[in-house]
C-alpha cells in the first residue's frame, strides 16, 4: 500500500509537468490551430536560459528561472510572429503551420544542441531547495510538492485569465470564430502575441521543472515533454484547460503505475496505446473541444 | 556508380528518403494527413534484418517482400484511422511512430532492443534506381487515373466526392495501401543503407522531415517529395564541408522560407495559372481589364442565342397519374434552436422540372442537401424513385442516381474542365489499380472515351472554355456549367440545382431553362432552386414557395407566386406584386403562342 501510495505521487509529480505543458500546447491548438511541433523546445530553451542566467551571469536562482520562463515566452512570440503571422494572413489551414513549426523545431533544435555543446547539464544541486516532507511512510520532495503545487496554480490562473478577464474573453472569441471576433472589435493579433506568450511560457516553466527533477538541462527536455504533452491534449480535450490539466495527470499517473505494476519498458506503450483508444472512442477528447469550458 | 563521386552515398540516400517522401505524398494527396509511413517503414526495416540476416534471402525478394508487408500493414492502419478527419489523422499517426519504437525496444529478440541491430548491406546502386523508376512509373501513371482523379476529389472535397457516388472511405484505403506499399520499399532501402537499426532509426525525426519535405518539394505533384527529399538531403551534406555542426538548420529555414513565399511548394503545376488569375483579380480592383472570373461576359453570352429555341415548360398536368420521382413527407431539420426545415412535404412528379422558391434563410439549400444525403434531416421521410432514402449515406443515394450542384461552386481547382467532369464518371469506370500502370488497351480505351464523353457533356451544357482548362480559370458562370455537367456524368435519374443560373447572362440563364427542358425529355427529374423568377415561371411545371422553413404555397409556378399570401409574406411590396402579375400574363402570352 506505501508502494502505491508513493507510485502515486511521483505520479502525480511527473504528470503535474505534463499537465503545465499541456495546457500551453493545447491553449494554442484550440485558438489557433496550429499543431505546433516547436512547442518542446520552448521547453528547452526556458531551461537552458534559465540555467545560463544562473550560471553565467550569477543571476540568483529564482529571478534566474523567471528570466528562463519570460525568454521561452519571447522565443514563441518571436516564431509565432515570424512564422506563423505571415500564414495566418493568408489563411493558411492545417498543413501550412505544421511544416513551418516542423521548420523551426529543426532550427531550434539544433541551435540547442550548439548551445548545450550536445552534453547535459544540470542545476547545481547545492542551489535547490533540498529535504522532502515525510508522512508515516511516504517520503515527498519539496522539487516534488513544488511541480504539483506550479501545477494546479497555473491552472487556476490561466483559468481565471480565461473566463474572467476581458483578454481572456477575446482569446476564447478568437478561438471561436476570428472573423467575427475581428468584427466585434478584437484586435487578433494582439491576442495572438499573447497567447503565444502565454504558452511559450507556461513550456518554459514545464521545461524548467522537469529538468530540475530529473537532472537534465540539454536538447531532450523538450523532445520528452512535446509526446507527452501532446498525448495529454488528446486525452483530456484540446479545447479545455482542465482537459489538458488532467490528460496530463493521467498519463504520468499512468506512466508511475504502469511501470511499477505492468512493465517499466512498455510504459510509453500504454501511454500511447491509451491516446489511440481516446481517439478512436472519443475523438474530441475526454472533455471535448469546448474552448477552455464554456460554450456560448 | 563512379559517376556520384564524392556525393555517392548522399544520392543514395536522397533516395531512401525520396521513397519515403512519396509514401507521404500518396497519402495526402487523398487529404489524409499522415506520419504513419515511418512506423510502416520500421515493421518492413526489421523485417528485412530477419530475412537478410537469419535467412540469407536475396535482396530482391526482400524488397518485394517489404512491399507486401508495407501494403498489409497500410491496410491494417486503415482500418481504424480512415474514419478520423485529418488533424486527427495527423495525431492519431504520430502516436503510432511513438508506439512503434516502444514496440522495437521491448521486442528485443528481433530488433536488438536498446542496443540496436547491425544489417549488411545488400542494396546495390542499380537496386535503388530501379526501385525508384518503379515508384515514380507507378505514381506518373496514377497521377490523373481513376484513383488519382477519386483521390483529387475526396482531398478537396469530400462531401462533393461522396455527391458523386465516389467511395471515399474506399479511395482512402487505396492511398493508404498505396503508401504503405511505398513506405515499405522505402524501410528496406533505408534499413540496408544505414547497416545499423535502433529503437531511434525509424522515429520522429524521419516522419517529421519527410512530411516536410513533401510540402518543400510541392504537395500537389508526386515529383514534388523527390524533389524535397533531395534538397534536405543534399543541401546539408554541401554545408557540412564548411560547418562542424548545425548543418541542418538550413533545412528549417529553408522550410519557413518557403512556407511563407512559396506555400504550395517548389513544384506546382499550377502555379502560371494561379499567377495570371492573380493579376487578373488585380486588375478588375484596380478597374483595368475584363471582369471574367467575375460575372458573364457579353461577348460570351451572345452565343446562346444562336442556339435557344424559345421553347417553355407544358402546363402542368395533373399529378395523380404520374409517380412521384421524389416525395418528402414531414421533414424537420433544426440547427440548434434554429428550425430551418419545419415539417415539411411535398411530391415532385417524375420527368418534370420542379422550382424552389424562397427568400435568403428560407432553408432551400438545407432541403436540396436532405434530399441529397448531405445533412440528416431530424424526422420525417425521403422517398426518392419509390424507395425509402431516408438517412442513408450521401454515397449510397448518388449511387442510386441523385445528383446534385452547389450553392457555391465546389469543383476541384487542381483538375482541368474534362477531368473534373470525369470525376462524375468514376461509378461506372472499371479499371482497377493496375490498369494505368500496365497501360493495358481496357485503361486508354476507357480514358478516351470517357473524355470524349465528358467534351459532349461541355457542348451540351454549353460551358465556354477549354477542355484542358483549369477549372478555377472559367468564369463563375462557365464553372457553374461544369458543374452541371459534372452531375451529369453520374447520369442521374434525379438532378437537384442550387441556384444554376446565378452570376449568368439572361441569355445564358434561359439557356440553362431550355436545357433543363431537354432533360427531362430523356425522362431525368430536375429540382431546381432559383431567384430567377421568369426562369421558373417559364420552365418550372410545379414550384413550392418556402419562407423560414415552412412551405408557402405549391402547385404550378404562375399559381403559386400569384397566391396573396405568397407576395404579402414573401415579396411585401405592391411594386413587386404588380412585376409577378405582369410576368404571369408574359408567360401565358407565351405559352398560348406557342401552342
Amino acid at each position: 500500500m506505501t508502494l502505491f501510495l508513493q507510485q502515486t505521487i511521483n505520479g502525480l509529480a511527473v504528470g503535474s509537468s505534463y499537465a503545465i505543458f499541456a495546457m500551453g500546447f493545447g491553449l494554442v491548438f484550440a485558438t489557433m490551430g496550429i499543431l505546433n511541433v516547436a512547442h518542446g523546445t520552448y521547453a528547452t530553451w526556458g531551461a537552458i536560459l534559465a540555467l545560463a542566467a544562473f550560471d553565467s551571469l550569477g543571476v540568483p536562482l529564482v529571478p534566474a528561472l523567471a528570466i528562463g520562463m519570460a525568454g521561452g515566452g519571447l522565443l514563441g512570440v518571436l516564431v509565432d510572429q515570424l512564422g506563423f503571422e505571415p500564414i495566418r494572413r493568408r489563411g493558411g489551414g492545417l498543413l501550412g503551420p505544421i511544416i513551418t513549426s516542423i521548420g523551426f523545431w529543426i532550427i531550434l533544435g539544433q541551435l540547442a544542441i550548439i548551445a548545450t555543446g550536445a552534453r547535459i547539464k544540470t542545476f547545481p544541486r547545492e542551489a535547490l531547495p533540498r529535504g522532502f516532507v515525510r508522512i508515516g511512510d511516504l517520503v515527498i520532495p519539496y522539487h516534488q510538492i513544488i511541480t504539483f503545487a506550479v501545477a494546479l496554480l497555473l491552472l487556476l490562473i490561466l483559468y481565471l485569465f480565461m473566463m474572467r478577464t476581458n483578454i481572456g474573453a477575446q482569446m476564447r472569441a478568437v478561438g471561436w470564430d476570428p472573423d467575427s471576433a475581428k468584427i466585434s472589435g478584437v484586435n487578433p493579433r494582439r491576442v495572438v502575441i499573447v497567447i503565444s506568450f502565454i504558452a511559450a511560457a507556461t513550456a518554459s516553466v514545464a521545461g524548467i521543472l522537469s529538468s530540475i527533477s530529473t537532472n537534465n538541462v540539454s536538447f531532450t527536455v523538450g523532445e520528452g515533454l512535446l509526446l507527452k504533452g501532446f498525448a495529454a491534449v488528446i486525452i483530456g480535450g484540446f479545447g479545455d484547460l482542465r482537459g489538458a490539466y488532467v490528460g496530463g495527470i493521467l498519463i504520468g499517473l499512468a506512466e508511475v503505475l504502469g511501470a511499477q505494476y505492468i512493465s517499466n519498458s512498455f510504459r510509453d506503450f500504454i501511454t500511447f496505446g491509451l491516446l489511440i483508444v481516446v481517439l478512436l472512442a472519443r475523438p474530441k477528447g475526454l472533455m471535448g473541444d469546448r474552448i477552455v469550458g464554456l460554450r456560448a | 556508380m563512379a559517376f556520384l563521386g564524392h556525393y555517392a552515398s548522399t544520392v543514395e540516400f536522397s533516395i531512401a528518403f525520396a521513397l519515403f517522401a512519396i509514401a507521404t505524398y500518396s497519402a495526402l494527396r487523398g487529404g489524409i494527413l499522415s506520419l504513419a509511413g515511418t512506423p510502416m517503414a520500421a515493421v518492413t526495416g526489421f523485417v528485412s534484418l530477419a530475412l537478410v540476416e537469419d535467412h540469407n534471402v536475396p535482396i530482391e525478394l526482400v524488397l518485394v517482400a517489404g512491399v507486401v508487408v508495407g501494403l498489409l500493414s497500410g491496410l491494417l492502419v486503415s482500418i481504424p484511422l480512415a474514419r478520423l478527419e485529418s488533424h486527427w489523422v495527423a495525431l492519431a499517426t504520430i502516436a503510432l511512430v511513438l508506439m512503434a519504437r516502444v514496440v522495437v525496444l521491448n521486442l528485443d529478440s528481433v530488433t536488438g532492443g536498446v542496443d540496436g541491430a547491425p544489417i549488411t548491406r545488400m542494396v546495390e546502386q542499380w537496386h535503388l534506381f530501379t526501385a525508384l523508376g518503379a515508384v515514380m512509373w507507378v505514381m506518373a501513371r496514377h497521377s490523373r487515373s481513376r484513383l488519382g482523379l477519386a483521390a483529387e476529389a475526396v482531398r478537396s472535397h469530400p462531401d462533393v466526392a461522396a455527391s458523386l457516388a465516389i467511395d471515399v472511405y474506399g479511395t482512402r484505403r487505396s492511398l493508404w495501401m498505396l503508401s504503405g506499399a511505398i513506405a515499405g520499399l522505402a524501410g528496406v532501402v533505408y534499413a540496408s543503407l544505414v547497416q545499423f537499426l535502433s529503437p531511434d532509426t525509424f522515429y520522429v525525426n524521419i516522419a517529421f522531415v519527410m512530411l516536410a519535405a513533401v510540402v518543400l518539394g510541392g504537395n500537389r505533384h508526386w515529383f514534388g517529395g523527390i524533389v524535397g527529399a533531395f534538397v534536405f538531403t543534399i543541401l546539408p551534406e554541401i554545408l557540412r564541408r564548411f560547418l562542424t555542426q548545425g548543418e541542418t538548420i538550413v533545412n528549417g529555414v529553408l522550410l519557413i522560407l518557403i512556407m511563407i513565399y512559396l506555400p504550395r511548394g517548389l513544384v506546382d503545376p499550377t502555379r502560371k495559372v494561379r499567377r495570371e488569375l492573380k493579376k487578373q483579380a488585380t486588375n478588375i480592383h484596380s478597374g483595368h481589364g475584363e471582369p471574367s472570373a467575375g460575372g458573364e461576359q457579353e461577348g460570351e453570352a451572345d452565343l446562346w442565342s444562336l442556339n435557344l429555341t424559345g421553347r417553355t415548360a407544358p402546363e402542368a398536368e395533373p399529378t395523380r397519374d404520374r409517380p412521384a420521382a421524389l416525395s418528402v413527407e414531414g421533414i424537420r431539420k433544426t440547427y440548434g434552436g434554429l428550425v430551418a426545415i419545419s415539417d415539411l412535404t411535398f411530391t415532385v412528379p417524375e420527368g418534370s422540372v420542379f422550382g424552389i422558391v424562397g427568400p435568403n434563410g428560407a432553408g432551400k439549400s438545407t432541403l436540396l442537401s436532405v434530399m441529397s444525403g448531405g445533412d440528416e434531416s431530424d424526422r420525417g421521410k425521403i422517398r426518392i424513385l419509390g424507395q425509402d432514402m431516408t438517412g442513408w449515406k450521401q454515397t449510397d443515394i448518388a449511387r442510386e442516381g441523385v445528383a446534385r450542384t452547389y450553392q457555391t461552386v465546389q469543383l476541384f481547382d487542381d483538375l482541368t474542365v474534362v477531368e473534373n467532369i470525369m470525376v462524375g464518371f468514376d461509378r461506372e469506370r472499371r479499371t482497377n489499380f493496375w490498369d494505368p500502370v500496365f497501360m493495358t488497351p481496357r485503361d486508354r480505351r476507357e480514358r478516351a472515351d470517357l473524355a470524349e464523353r465528358a467534351r459532349a457533356l461541355m457542348d451540351l451544357v454549353g460551358v465556354i472554355g477549354q477542355p484542358d482548362q483549369y477549372a478555377a480559370t472559367l468564369s463563375y458562370a462557365n464553372q457553374r456549367r461544369v458543374e452541371i455537367a459534372r452531375a451529369l456524368a453520374m447520369e442521374p435519374s434525379v438532378l437537384l440545382l442550387d441556384e444554376p443560373t446565378a452570376g449568368m447572362h439572361k441569355l445564358g440563364s434561359q439557356a440553362i431553362g431550355e436545357l433543363m427542358l431537354s432533360l427531362t425529355d430523356r425522362g431525368l427529374t430536375v429540382v431546381v432552386i432559383e431567384h430567377n423568377l421568369e426562369l421558373v415561371l417559364n420552365y418550372c411545371e410545379q414550384a413550392i414557395v418556402m419562407d423560414f422553413g415552412r412551405l408557402l404555397a405549391q402547385g404550378a409556378p404562375a399559381d403559386c407566386l400569384s397566391d396573396p399570401t405568397v407576395i404579402e409574406a414573401y415579396f411585401g411590396r405592391k411594386a413587386d406584386a404588380a412585376r409577378i402579375e405582369s410576368l404571369v400574363k408574359l408567360r401565358q402570352h407565351s405559352g398560348g403562342q406557342q401552342r
